[in-house]
């Protein structure tokens, strides 16, 4: 059998190099080859791994906005309305004044100013909004105020606090030198660490004299510290390590979706800066951000 | 002006400023001694120690407290008053429904849809008292 096989080979002479030539040499080749195939299937699953991720993490942020978007909505409604309330009211001030005709110049410039400047003030909400919402592409990283960001958060969240008897201390050291940053991600940053230190209070049955307190300070030529403080529920020993993972909440579903502080550690790396929390279970928690002022563009690597 | 609502006493209690100004304008054109408060503590202060025959008041969020302090206090000191509670919230029916029960008199939703109409209701609701 063999032999005759030989024979045919040979006298085929397709292949100069003799039969048993090729066969010693073809399980090494071959096993080269098959390797290599394996490498670049391997390369491909990674090279589509790292782009899943991407993707996963983009829909991480998305997903994380339109939560706290939700939870923003009643916030929204109530900022809105307040405005609008003076504006449409003052418009009925100066209709009545003319119908019933003691339309005097000096009321109707007040009414006038007061519409003018609740307009102006829905016009800021509004912003702010359109550009929580934005992509994270349209906006592009400029020199920024982390004071006017803050103060920007609290736009919705102030109101909300308030109202649930949370008092809110401020401590903004002004002014401020301006840190290379991007508006919509810093914006989330204090967005859902604030929200967190509102939430913090929700199944408090004690009288503890509610507090939030926000402090920003200027370490001479190197960085901003930003200290965002509550005297809430605190964070247990137990579940410290976990807080950071996404979606790890301990609050109810249409609460918590447990992308907040995923989020908050990505943007905070993104602007190379850091963030540290030291917290003690029904006492409270403070979590302490820093971020560098030196002028680099974003952080892409983390 | 009218006679139901001369000197009739109203408190407006809103955190808005200028929502407290506007209220305060239309009703002293009709006739109310007006007192504000920008807050739930004035406002408590004021019940203790005025008489107050309708309270307008801003409910705030629904789970806010700072509404139905002002209630309590009303309900404690001034049995005969008249509460309206404003809200710009977006709220159910039902806890609209729990503030009437609470004894509110009326529930105002902001924004007003006319400030004239909302004078005039506060005016009945007083007048109704006699
Ligand atoms: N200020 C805080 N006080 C108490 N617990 C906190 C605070 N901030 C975060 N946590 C805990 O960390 C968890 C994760 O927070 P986060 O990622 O923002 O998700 P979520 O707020 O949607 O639950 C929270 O569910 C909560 O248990
Ligand atoms: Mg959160």
């Amino acid at each position: 059998m063999i032999m005759d096989d030989l024979h045919f080979k040979e006298k085929k002479g397709a292949h100069p190099i003799p039969v048993h030539t090729v066969e010693d040499h073809e399980e090494p080749l071959g096993e080269l080859r098959r390797f290599e195939d394996e490498n670049n299937e391997l390369r491909k699953e990674l090279e589509l791994g790292e782009e899943r991720i991407k993707l996963l993490k983009k829909e991480l942020k998305q997903a994380n906005k339109l939560a706290t978007l939700g939870t923003m909505g009643a916030g929204v409604a109530h900022e809105l309305n307040n405005p609008l309330t003076v504006i449409s009211a003052e418009a009925d001030e100066i209709l009545d004044s003319i119908v019933a005709g003691r339309l005097s110049a000096e009321q109707t410039v007040v009414s006038v100013k007061n519409i003018k400047q609740c307009a102006e003030r829905m016009r800021c909400l509004i912003d702010y909004i359109r550009q929580y919402i934005r992509r994270d592409e349209d906006t592009s990283w400029s020199k920024i105020d982390i004071n006017v960001i803050v103060e920007n958060a609290l736009l919705i969240l102030k109101p909300q606090m308030l109202s649930q008897g949370i008092e809110l201390k401020l401590n903004l050291s002004k002014p401020l030198p301006q840190i290379w940053g991007h508006k919509t991600k810093l914006g989330s940053i204090f967005q859902n660490l604030l929200s967190n230190a509102k939430d913090s209070f929700d199944d408090l049955t004690d009288t503890r004299n509610r507090q939030i307190k926000i402090e920003t300070t200027f370490v001479a030529t190197k960085e901003i510290i930003i200290t965002l403080s509550d005297n809430g529920c605190g964070i247990s020993e137990n579940i410290k390590e976990k807080i950071f993972d996404p979606f790890f909440s301990t609050k109810q579903a249409d609460k918590g979706t447990g992308l907040g502080l995923a989020m908050t550690i990505e943007n905070i790396k993104e602007h190379r800066g850091t963030l540290y929390c030291d917290s003690k279970e029904n006492v409270g928690s403070k979590f302490t951000i820093s971020l560098p002022l030196e002028r680099r563009g974003p952080n892409r690597k983390h | 002006m009218s006679d139901e609502t001369a000197s009739k006493n109203i408190l407006i209690v809103d955190d808005e400023e200028i929502i407290v100004d506007i209220l305060m304008r239309r009703f002293e054109r009709m006739g109310f001694s007006v007192h504000a408060a920008l807050d739930r503590i004035t406002a408590i202060d004021i019940l203790e120690n005025q008489q107050i025959d309708v309270i307008m008041c801003d409910v705030l969020l629904p789970n806010g407290t700072d509404g139905e302090a002002v209630l309590h206090a009303a309900l404690a000191q001034h049995p005969e008053s008249h509460f309206v509670a404003m809200s710009g919230n977006i709220m159910s029916d039902e806890s609209v429904q729990k503030l009437l029960q609470q004894g509110v008199d009326l529930f105002i939703k902001k924004p007003f849809l006319s400030l004239g109409e909302v004078a005039d209701q506060v005016a009945e609701l007083v007048s109704h008292s006699e």
